[in-house]
């Protein structure tokens, strides 16, 4: 079911302070009914929907990328470590660079790890959050609040696909989409009445 | 930990509710099983099956050098045998000139005065699901006082945790090692993948007659 209301309604509404009608999507489905949830935000900050990436040892419902051992405690470094193996490297910000996708890793106020959203080729961020949906998000400051914390490290890797959008394009895609909403605004029976003709 | 703890968990497929197990261990240096029995029925009757459990383990335990053997039937019924000229008088224990000591199915302890466990397990598991549904991390979505409290009810919670892990999908293998206890530590060790684990932990449910 995609359907992201409940980020108005308590308690989410409470945990995502940031968020706004304007400033994010609803992209897909919610997962919760998938064995072990499917996957959650660090594995698809790492490009990946098989699996519920966190590091605990010996539950068949988690899965990370290095070997952990059961007293290795939950903290950034690990993350930091995990992403590593998967071709990250720590950088200083969360700026789009071109040829390169980001990672941005949230802490709560103790410093253990969150949550993980990933930069796009638009420039925009995407968020897995919890078992629900995915999200697009125009920053990574949307996402963060009680819940998330606080995006706190960066990372980067090689991707040919991520070029920084050209301008002219977008602004011409911007003007399309404000013709449209225009269109439907003014004309709202406009489909129907095409259809049933 | 203690001989009698030990002990009591050998016979593992009789483990009661909590308030036997402890009342167990506490006073098994001075039992006195005729009294233990007695006060069971007064203090425990509306844990049937714990009840029950606890009849079995405070004979065995009381007089280990009486009594030779017990064994839970898939039937649901166990089976005491005892040493000739050792077998107490039917004025104290009813039943025993059948030998037999009927241990209800463990699903039993819903319509045996768990019903509550049950409400109580349903409002839990209610509050886990909503308040981690936007959590990623395994460490909060485990440490939650919901979740907590479902591992808290032990053995007696297995029942609910089993139907819900053969139900619905979730991240139930983590409690059940801890709730089945010793019994349990190993059902999907080496197991990597959730339907191998689930299957394991079923099976294991099944055969311990948990569901």
């Amino acid at each position: 079911m995609r359907d992201c209301s409940w980020l108005f309604k308590s308690p989410g509404k409470e945990n995502f302070g940031n968020i706004r009608p304007d400033n994010f999507k609803c992209c897909s489905d919610r997962t919760d009914h998938l064995p072990c949830w499917g996957y959650n935000c660090i594995a698809w900050a790492a490009g990946k929907s098989d699996k519920w990436w966190w590091p605990v040892a010996g539950d068949p419902c988690a899965f990370w990328p290095i070997p952990i051992e059961p007293i290795d405690p939950v903290s950034l470094e690990q993350f930091i470590k995990a992403f590593k193996s998967e071709g990250f490297s720590v950088c200083k910000n969360g700026e789009f660079e071109n040829g390169f996708e980001k990672v941005a890793i949230y802490v709560d106020d103790s410093g253990e790890p969150t949550h993980a959203a990933r930069l796009l080729p638009s420039g925009v961020w995407t968020s897995k959050l919890g078992r629900g949906e995915d999200i697009e998000h125009e920053t990574v400051e949307v996402v963060e609040g009680k819940l998330y914390g606080k995006a706190k490290s960066f990372l980067k890797r090689p991707n040919p696909l991520c070029q920084k959008p050209n301008q002219l394009k977008t602004w011409f895609s911007r003007l399309l989409e404000f013709l449209r909403t225009q269109l439907k605004r003014f004309f709202p029976t406009a489909k129907r009445n095409q259809t049933s003709s | 930990m203690s001989k009698a703890i030990q002990k009591y968990k050998s016979y593992g497929n009789l483990t009661p509710s909590f308030d036997v197990v402890k009342r167990d261990i506490t006073d098994y240096q001075k039992i006195n099983w005729k009294e233990m029995y007695e006060s069971s029925n007064e203090k425990h009757c509306r844990f049937e099956y714990g009840k029950q459990a606890f009849l079995i383990a405070a004979i065995l335990f009381s007089h280990p050098d009486k009594y030779s053997f017990a064994s839970l039937n898939p039937n649901g019924y166990v089976r005491v045998d005892f040493k000739q000229s050792q077998i107490p008088s039917s004025s104290v224990i009813p039943r025993i000139d059948s030998r037999l000591f009927y241990v209800p199915n463990k699903l039993d302890i819903e319509s045996a005065g768990n019903a509550k466990l049950k409400a109580e397990f349903n409002k839990l598991i209610a509050q886990w699901r909503e308040e981690t549904f936007s959590i990623s991390s395994l460490t909060k979505i485990y440490a939650h006082p919901a979740y907590q409290r479902i591992m808290a009810m032990g053995t007696a919670g297995l029942p609910f945790v089993l139907r819900e892990l053969q139900n619905n999908q979730g991240h139930w293998f983590y409690a059940l090692k801890f709730m089945a206890g010793e019994d349990g530590k190993d059902i999907a060790a080496g197991l990597n993948n959730y339907e191998d684990a689930r299957a394991a932990w079923l099976e294991w449910g099944y055969n311990n007659n948990y569901i």
